[in-house]
This record gives C-alpha cells, sequence and structure tokens, in this order.
C-alpha cells in the first residue's frame, strides 16, 4: 500500500541479532548450569569449585573477559543506534505519556493501559535485581574468610568461568552485548 | 452529562514530576550512604566486596522505590517523582551510568577478584 511501511531491513536485522544472542545466552546458561551442578554433585569436587581461595588460583587475572565485555557493551548499544525509531512510530507512546502525566487518563484508554504494564514490568524487573543483589551482599559479607554456607552469584560464575573460558568469553560477551543494547538510551529520530 | 462532569473533577489529577529529584537521589547515594559502607568496610565490619555490592543494591533499591511511586501515581494519581522527565535531555545518563557501574562492577568481580 503506498504511503505505509514495514518494519525496515534494519530492524528486522537489529531483532534477528539480538533474538540470536538471547537464544545462545539461555541455551549456554543452561549447559554452564548442568555442568556446574554435576561438578558440585560429585565427591571429588574439582579444585576450581571448592573455595574462593582456589577459584582466585585457578582463574587467576584474566583480563579478556573484561575488555570483551566492555567492547560488546558499546556494539550492542551502537547496534540499537543503528535503528533508531522514528518520532512517528513512538508518537503513540508519547501520547500515552502525555495521557498519564499531564492529565487524567481515562482507564479505558488501550495505550495508558500498556504503558501501565511496562512500568509495572520495570517495577517487577528492579524488585528481582534488588532481591538478587541483596542474596550477593549478604553472601558475599558471610563467607568472607570462611568455607560458604552460601554461595554468591558471582562464585557460581567464577566456577563457570574455572569449567570453560572460551564459552565464559562467549557468555560475557553475550551479556555485555544484549545488557548495551536493552539499556542504552535512545532518544527518538527527528523527522 | 452532569455526572460525567463530575467524575472528571474527582478523578485523582497526576502531576509533572518536580525536577531536582536525581539530584536528592544522588545526594542520598554519595553522601549519606556510600560513606557509611565505606567505614563500615574500613572498620571490617563489612567486607569490602560485599560493601561495593551494598553500594550497587542501594542504588537498584532506590530505582525500585521510585518505579513503584510512579506506577502507583499512574494507577491512583497524584505526583510523579521522575515519570515524564526520563526522558527529558540531561537525565538519561542518570539511568545508564548505574548499569555501566553495575555490569562493570560484576565483571570487574569475577574478571580480576
Amino acid at each position: 500500500m503506498p504511503g505505509t511501511r514495514g518494519p525496515s531491513a534494519k530492524r528486522y536485522g537489529r531483532l534477528v541479532v539480538s533474538q540470536i544472542a538471547a537464544l545462545t545466552l539461555v541455551f549456554t546458561s543452561g549447559w554452564y548450569l548442568s555442568r556446574i551442578h554435576d561438578v558440585l554433585s560429585r565427591d571429588t569436587s574439582p579444585a576450581a569449585c571448592v573455595s574462593a581461595g582456589q577459584l582466585l588460583t585457578t582463574l587467576g587475572h584474566d583480563a579478556r573477559l573484561a575488555v570483551a565485555s566492555v567492547c560488546f557493551f558499546f556494539i550492542g548499544g551502537l547496534l540499537a543506534h543503528f535503528d533508531v525509531p522514528s518520532a512517528v512510530e513512538t508518537a503513540p507512546q508519547k501520547t500515552a505519556e502525555n495521557l498519564l502525566v499531564k492529565h487524567s487518563a481515562p482507564a479505558s484508554n488501550d495505550m495508558v493501559r500498556s504503558t501501565i504494564v511496562v512500568q509495572a514490568a520495570l517495577v517487577l524487573f528492579l524488585l528481582v535485581g534488588v532481591g538478587l543483589l541483596g542474596y550477593e551482599t549478604w553472601a558475599v559479607n558471610s563467607s568472607h574468610g570462611e568455607p560458604p554456607a552460601y554461595w554468591p552469584i558471582t562464585w557460581y560464575v567464577r566456577c563457570a568461568a574455572a569449567l570453560d573460558r572460551n564459552v565464559s568469553l562467549v557468555i560475557a560477551s553475550l551479556v555485555s552485548f544484549l545488557v548495551g543494547h536493552w539499556l542504552w538510551y535512545r532518544p527518538a529520530r527527528r523527522q | 452529562m452532569a455526572d460525567t462532569a463530575v467524575a472528571s473533577q474527582n478523578r485523582p489529577k497526576r502531576r509533572r514530576p518536580p525536577a531536582h529529584v536525581w539530584k536528592v537521589v544522588l545526594a542520598i547515594l554519595f553522601i549519606v550512604i556510600a560513606p557509611i559502607l565505606a567505614v563500615l568496610a574500613a572498620v571490617q565490619a563489612l567486607e569490602p566486596f560485599a560493601a561495593i555490592s551494598g553500594f550497587f543494591t542501594s542504588i537498584v533499591a532506590i530505582l525500585f522505590v521510585i518505579s513503584l511511586w510512579d506506577l502507583m501515581v499512574s494507577l491512583f494519581g497524584g505526583r510523579y517523582l521522575v515519570y515524564g522527565r526520563a526522558r527529558a535531555p540531561g537525565a538519561w545518563w542518570i539511568l545508564v551510568l548505574p548499569w555501566c557501574l553495575l555490569v562493570g562492577f560484576l565483571f570487574g568481580h569475577y574478571a580480576w577478584h
């Protein structure tokens, strides 16, 4: 139909890349979790996953993970900038926000309702983040200088990193890519 | 018709957020929370990495409280804390910075610790 355009090739490309990254992350993380579970369930656990001290010896100082993470964070952000939505595309959302902020929007307004759903999802996401970070803080503090009763989340990550460096590098890169892609602020293009 | 007008008047108004909220948040983080955690870590009441992790927990907890407040305002009316200003020019880095710090901390923590 003349005058109407579907999603551009850029958008399809961006979506495909981010979906592949997300799926790869899910599968590799699942594979890692099963490996860690196997290692920890055995009587003869490898030194890499026994204590923090041995983890440090095994891991050493590997700058590749940090460098790759930072690089892919920026690559994810740049890919998001590659396909910035136009002002026309973001107009409905802006209208809904204006209805919410400036006026007393009618409850039956679908756009307003979807905006509130996004707000609620953000609240839930932050609640989960607070829970995980709170656990991490408590676990790191309680395991200081003693055998860990409860592992901090980062210890699981280090255990996984000790099991296979190269896969860890891929996972760290994917996480950074997705974080950079979804959290980077992108103002709409002016037309 | 008259009922509609009355209902419109009685509907709770949603007002724009004040501009100074982010300054208050940053002041709470860096003038109150960060020094307390630093002192606790210095006297070894808190493991240093737990102090850093606690700082990021505080950031996300504050963002959670703000977003929960704004969600309640969207549902029941009142004054927003940041919603509507979060997209304002100049505010974007406040949204991105905590996440950059968090990601940097997490990866630095297991890459170098």
